[in-house]
Formats: structure tokens, sequence, C-alpha cells
């Protein structure tokens, strides 16, 4: 008996532990389950009265510690309003109603709760306020599809079909493309491979000029088609997306395999899939013209020579025309560049070949060459734009936000292609970029200040290019500057995304611009003195004696804006620009070229002292030569006569 | 006559506070008291007061006690030093609108120019 005695107040602790809420034992308290019920039992209260307290307290759904204080509290009251004389119900009709003061009570409980729950009440209740409203908002923003409105490919291909087919080079090229994969492949069984470039030219620095003339003088058919393509004013094709028109020729037929796509499929593609691999090949034939050229000139026909030249020209023009997209434009002027290099080094190699009317139809071709006013960005342009009818919702006023399909082709466009990177996107868990989509609502600008800011920046590049290098405020550019100081932080290319990403690298365009404008300035100034040469029987003594009857208007330099330089070296002039540091150095290339002109850095002078490799740039840029070496001028000049006019 | 339920909304806690400076009370108590002293037209709902004394509790402005010293244990209320604070300046802020609602007439002894209400 003792020995249960004793254990009693163990046993009772045990029960009540036992009878004690989860909550109440992490809170460190053994309040016992529904320890107030057992008070109310405890109490002497008539049956309806303790009813209607456990009626109350039960609906206060507070914490059993708190229900056990209220209902302890309850019960002195009513017993309290009986030993007044109250009868048990006039006390329960003075109470008033029991669920009622549980709302009451409860509320005034819970603000006497601690600070940390005060807290994390708020924080919850906060925190799924703010989670409804992110997934009413991923419903809502996620469901939003862009909405492909424009055809920004029957923009691009506006006018190309206007010339007449007998005006067209592109059925022309497409012929000679044919037979060069029938060639090539010859005898193989069934559908070959089919490159993006399939490997026609031979390596030509490899060749030695015998070995060059061997190889052109076995495919003269082949040059004098494109020649012949050289002559159509247009290029005449319309581009699509997907397109690669030169290696899809059948093998055995030499017939062209469609490549037409679905308007389906036209829908989904963008501009910036647009293949242009018909402008690499077409830099193939000014490279093949530039061989036959000098292979020309190398036998004495000059005919040929001047033939080929002027050729080149025509089919860097029609490289041009593909797309008026940036890389187009590149390959035009690099081309173009290649045509100026071949007349410097024919008439360095034959000063004689070229009759004076040859002088003049090459001054007339070169001097013909036009370029673009938005500089081969109207491409860029329209790409950026259809991109952004494919990433963003349309509100009908030109504005929306970046939708989940949008981020999904960013996905695409950043990876370059890259099939492994798409595939690999395509494997994420589906959802996940919809869940991120309020987010980037707010992170990522919308359609609108993203299209505004993107075409400033279009504007600069324009202004850059159109804007002599002398006259720039910017060492790199305005256009690279702007991209710098908008779109330098993460914060901004996170905002302006679409633009870090798909905006042109602007500065070599631009650069390639002037450098274009230059050489051809070189070549018109190198014809014009040779012009003056036969006809005067000596070098002008200064470029202004060219003006205006061997040159309307003399060039001045690109780079600096002054006079551009002008020497007689052994008997041969050479023309150039002062180059980047603005310091005449006698027509000697900067170290950093290597001997080689086309290797001359061409940008503004802005700044220079502060670049890192301003000591490498101590040197002129040379426009036309016919000295026996432009790398070795100086040695030249100080072992025979100079003159310096 | 009791007070609407607007105006006890505002008058109540003032009035409990009241009888809790006088020296602390228990739930009952404090009923009874309210309805006498005040002539019943401040008797509260009673199940309104214990409310009332967990949000005057939770403000600091009463604070409790468990005394188990009688028969039965119970709940006493007193009024702290910010209560009483509360208090002082609840009792000026209602003298003010008594003489404001004397100076517009809506109690007797105002100084309304002759004519009744401005």
């Amino acid at each position: 008996m003792s020995n249960i005695l004793e254990k009693i107040p163990t046993f009772v602790y045990w029960i009540r532990l036992l009878r004690t809420s989860l909550p109440d034992l992490l809170r460190g308290q053994i309040t016992g389950a529904k320890q107030w019920k057992v008070v109310l039992a405890a109490s002497d209260l008539p049956e309806n009265v303790t009813l209607e307290i456990a009626s109350a307290v039960h609906h206060t759904k507070l914490w059993p510690r708190e229900r056990l204080d209220i209902a302890r509290e309850l019960v002195d009251h009513f017993q309290d309003a009986i030993e007044a004389g109250n009868t048990p119900e006039d006390a329960i009709r003075l109470f008033g109603d029991p669920q009622a003061a549980a709302k009451l009570i409860r509320r005034a409980k819970r603000r006497c709760r601690p600070l940390w729950w005060q807290a994390w009440w708020w924080i919850s209740r906060s925190t799924a306020a703010l989670l409804g409203i992110y997934l009413a908002l991923i419903l809502w923003l996620g469901g939003v599809k862009p909405q492909v409105t424009t055809d920004y490919f029957a923009v691009l291909n506006e006018g190309a079909l206007d010339a007449p087919v007998e005006d067209r080079a592109w059925p022309i090229y497409l012929d000679i493309a044919r037979s060069i994969y029938i060639q090539k492949n010859e005898g193989t069984a069934g559908l070959a491979d089919s490159p993006i470039e399939f490997e026609w030219e031979p390596h030509w620095d490899e060749m030695s000029k015998q070995e060059a003339a061997t190889w052109l003088a076995q495919r003269q058919d082949l040059i004098k088609r494109v020649r012949q393509a050289a002559t159509k004013p247009a290029l005449g094709v319309q581009l699509n997306a997907g397109q690669q028109v030169f290696s899809n020729f059948d093998p055995v037929t030499g017939e062209l395999l469609s490549t037409a796509i679905s308007a389906e499929e036209r829908r989904e593609a963008s501009l910036y899939s647009t293949l242009l691999g018909h402008v690499q090949s077409m830099r193939g034939y000014v490279r093949l013209l530039r061989h036959d050229a000098i292979a020309a000139a190398e036998r004495g026909d000059r005919e040929i020579a001047v033939a080929d030249i002027v050729a080149m020209l025509s089919v860097s023009d029609h490289a041009g025309q593909g797309g008026n997209f940036l890389v187009a434009g590149l390959v035009r002027m690099a081309c173009e560049s290649l045509a100026m290099q071949t007349v410097n080094e024919v008439m360095a190699e034959h000063p004689h070949l070229f009759t004076t009317d040859d002088l003049a139809t090459l001054a007339h071709a070169f001097a013909a060459i036009e370029y673009p006013s938005d500089c081969w960005l109207g491409g860029e342009r329209f790409a950026f734009y259809d991109s952004l009818q494919r990433l963003y919702s349309d509100n009908g006023d030109g504005d929306g936000f970046v939708t989940a399909e949008g981020i999904r082709k960013l996905q695409e466009y950043a990876s370059h292609n890259n099939i492994e990177a798409i595939v690999a996107s395509e494997r994420s868990l589906p959802g996940v970029i919809e869940a991120t989509i309020p987010v980037l609502y707010f992170a990522v600008a919308s359609r609108q200040e993203v299209r505004e800011m993107y075409d400033r920046f279009i504007m600069l590049a324009v202004a850059d290019a159109t804007t002599p290098l002398y006259q720039w405020k910017h060492r790199w550019g305005a256009a690279e500057n702007y991209l710098e100081t908008q779109f330098g932080s993460m914060d901004k290319q996170l905002r302006y995304y679409p633009i870090s990403l798909l905006a042109p690298g602007i500065t070599p365009a631009t650069n390639a611009f002037h450098r274009a404008h230059g050489q051809r300035d070189g070549v018109l100034v190198g014809l014009a003195l040779e012009l003056y040469r036969r006809d005067q029987g000596n070098w002008p003594a200064s470029l202004e004696e060219l003006s205006p009857r061997w040159l309307p208007k003399i060039p001045v330099d690109q780079i600096n804006g002054g006079p551009l330089g002008y020497r007689i070296i052994d008997g041969k002039p050479i023309v150039y620009s002062l180059g980047v540091d603005s310091d005449d150095d006698g027509g000697r290339l900067p170290p950093c070229c290597e001997g080689d002109i086309a290797k001359y850095r061409v940008h503004s002078p802005y700044q220079r002292e502060a670049t890192p490799h301003a000591s490498d740039e101590d040197g002129d840029w040379v426009l036309w030569s016919l000295a026996p070496s432009v790398g070795d001028a100086e040695n030249v000049a100080t072992e025979q006569e100079v003159t310096t006019p | 006559m009791k007070l609407e339920r607007e105006l006890m909304r505002g008058a109540g806690p003032t009035a409990v506070m009241q009888i809790l400076s006088a020296g602390e009370k228990y739930g009952y108590e404090l009923v009874e008291a309210l309805s006498s002293k005040s002539g019943g037209i401040l008797a509260m709902g009673q199940s309104t007061l214990y409310p009332m004394l967990y949000n005057l509790e939770s403000k600091g402005l009463v604070k409790s006690r468990i005394d188990k010293s009688g028969p039965r244990a119970r709940r006493y209320y007193r009024l702290t030093s910010k209560g009483q604070r509360k208090l002082a300046n609840d009792a000026r802020q209602w003298s003010e609108l008594f003489e404001a609602f004397k100076s517009l007439d809506v109690l007797p002894g105002g100084t309304a120019p002759a004519g009744g209400m401005a």
C-alpha cells in the first residue's frame, strides 16, 4: 500500500504526460490533453452551465494551456454569478452567446501570445498570401503565349525578286553549285553526305603559281559561269529558314531537293535560323576569280584579269545582298578587299599590263561601290524584332512581357543551337520555367523597353559606321560604349537579356566599314596615280594634283581626317593613312601587322594612348603600294632615293 | 439605458481601467461594479468583459494574477502604471469631448449662441 501511494504522484505525472498534446510537449509544457474538460467536470456547476462554458472554450480553438486558463476563469465567473443569487439560466443569459464570446476571446488571447508567435503568424500569413499571389501570377502569366504577327521573312525578302529572271544571278549560282556537287559526289551510291560548305576549292596557299594555273585551266567553264553570274545586277533569291541550298542536290540526277518548309514551320522558325551558306560560297567564287586574275596577269591576258577583278566586285555585291545581314556585309567587304588587294598586286607585279582604258574601267568599278546607309544592320534589326515577337507577349500596343516559351527560346539561342544543350534543356523539369515567370516579369524589361534600347543601340552603331573615326567620342564607338554602360552590370544584363544575348558584335563591323572606305580610297588614289603617271610621265608631287581630272575629290585620312600620306619609294608610290597614332612613319607598317597590310587594326584614335597595345600600333595604315615590299619600306628608304613630294 | 455598442467600444476599456484604479478585482466583481456604479449604463455583455481584459493585458495596461488563498483560486486584475497613464489620458480626452459637446449644445450647460446649433 505504501508503495502504491508513493507511486501515485509519478503515476499521475505520467498520465498527464501521456494526455499532453504534442504542441504543448514541444513547448515544454505538460498541460495534459483536454485538461480543461477535467476542470469543467470537477466543478460543481449545473450541466447546462458547464455545457455553455464548454461550448465557449471549445470554439476558441486556442492552445490547450490557454483553454485551461479560460475554462478556469469562466468556471469562477459562473460560480460567482450563481453565488450572487442568479439562477444558472440567468447567468447563462447574462453571459451571452458563447460562440461570439469564443471569437472575441480567441482574438484577444492571441494578442497575448509571445512575440515569436506574433512574428511567425504574420510571416506565415504574409508568405501564404504572397505564395497565393505568386501562384495566381504563374497561372496568369504562364499561360500567355507569344503571338507571331509579322512575317519578317516577307519583310526581309521584300524586293528580292523584283528584278526580272534574266537579271538574277541566283539561278546561275545554283547551277554552278549543282555541277560542283555532282562532280564531287560522282560515283557515290545513294545520298551523299551533305556538308554545309562542301569543299571544292583547293588550298590556294599551298599551291605554287604553276599548280594554281593548271588547276584553273581545267575549270575555265566554271570560271566563265561565275563571270556570267557576276554580270547580273541582282542576286534574286528569297531567304528562308533552314534553307541550305548548296547541299541538297540529288547526287545522281542533280535535281535540287526540296527545301521548302511548311507554313507552320516557317511560323516557328525565327529570322536567326536563316542560313546564309551561299554567302560563304560566294567568297569562294571571289577567291577563284582572284587567282584566275593573277594567273591571267602572269600570262599577260589583261582582258581576263580586268574581267575577273570587275566580276569580283559584282560577286561581292551579291554576297552583300544576302538578307542585309551583318555577316553578309562583312563577307562583302572582305571580298571587295580581296579585289582591291588583287589590283594592287597585279599592278605591282605587272605595271604595264593594264591599258589606260583598263585602269579607267577598274576605277569606275571601284568608285561605283556603294555602302548601305544602315551598314547591313537592317537585317539584324528585323531578326531582333522577329525574336521579340517570339519571346514576348503582345498587348496590341507593341508592348508585352517575356513568356515561358520565350525563356526557352532564349536558352536555345544561348546554347548557340548546341543540340546537346537543347536536349538537356528540354529534359529539365516541366514547369520550372513557368514557376519563375512572375520573377522574370519584373526582372526582365518589357518588350517596348527592350525594343527602344535596341533601336538606340542600332542607331548608335549606324552613326559609328557613318561618322569618321576621328570624330568618335568613345574608344570603341558609341554603340559599344552604350552596351557597356547600359548592360555592363549583371542586373542589367538580366534585365535586358535579349539584347545582351542577341545584339551583334558591332565594333568589328563598324571598324570593317571604315576599313572598306579607306581601302577603296587607297585603290582609287592608286589608279589615279597610275593614270596621272601615264599621262604626265611622272608621279605627281602631291595628291592634290590628281584632282579633278584623275580623281574628282581627294579623299582624307579615314582615321585622322587629315591628308593622306604619299611617298615615292624606289620610283614607286605608296599611299597611306597616318594610322591611329597620327604619326607619319613614311608608310611603315606597325609591328603588330608583321608585314601584312591586312592585319592593320583600324579603329578610332580616341584615347589611343590609354590602350595597352599603343606602342604596338606605331606605324601607318598602307592603302596602296607599288613598292617592292611594304614591310621593308623603311629599309628601302635608307638604301635608295626616296622622294617625299 | 445601455450604451450603443460602438460607443461602448470606446468607453468600456476606460470604465474598466477606472474601476481597477481603485484596486484589483476579479472578473465577476468587475461586471457587478460596472453595472452598479454606472447605473447600468456601462453594463456590458459579460462575455465581452473577458476579451476586453485580455486585450488590456496584451497591451500591458492591466496585469493578472491567480490568487489561491481563498476557497477557490481566482484570477485578479490590476491596473499597471502604464494603464494609469493611459487612464489619465483617456479621462482627459473624454473631458475635452464632453466640453466640445457642451459647446455644441449636445450636452446641457453649453455656451452656444441662442438659436440652437451653429
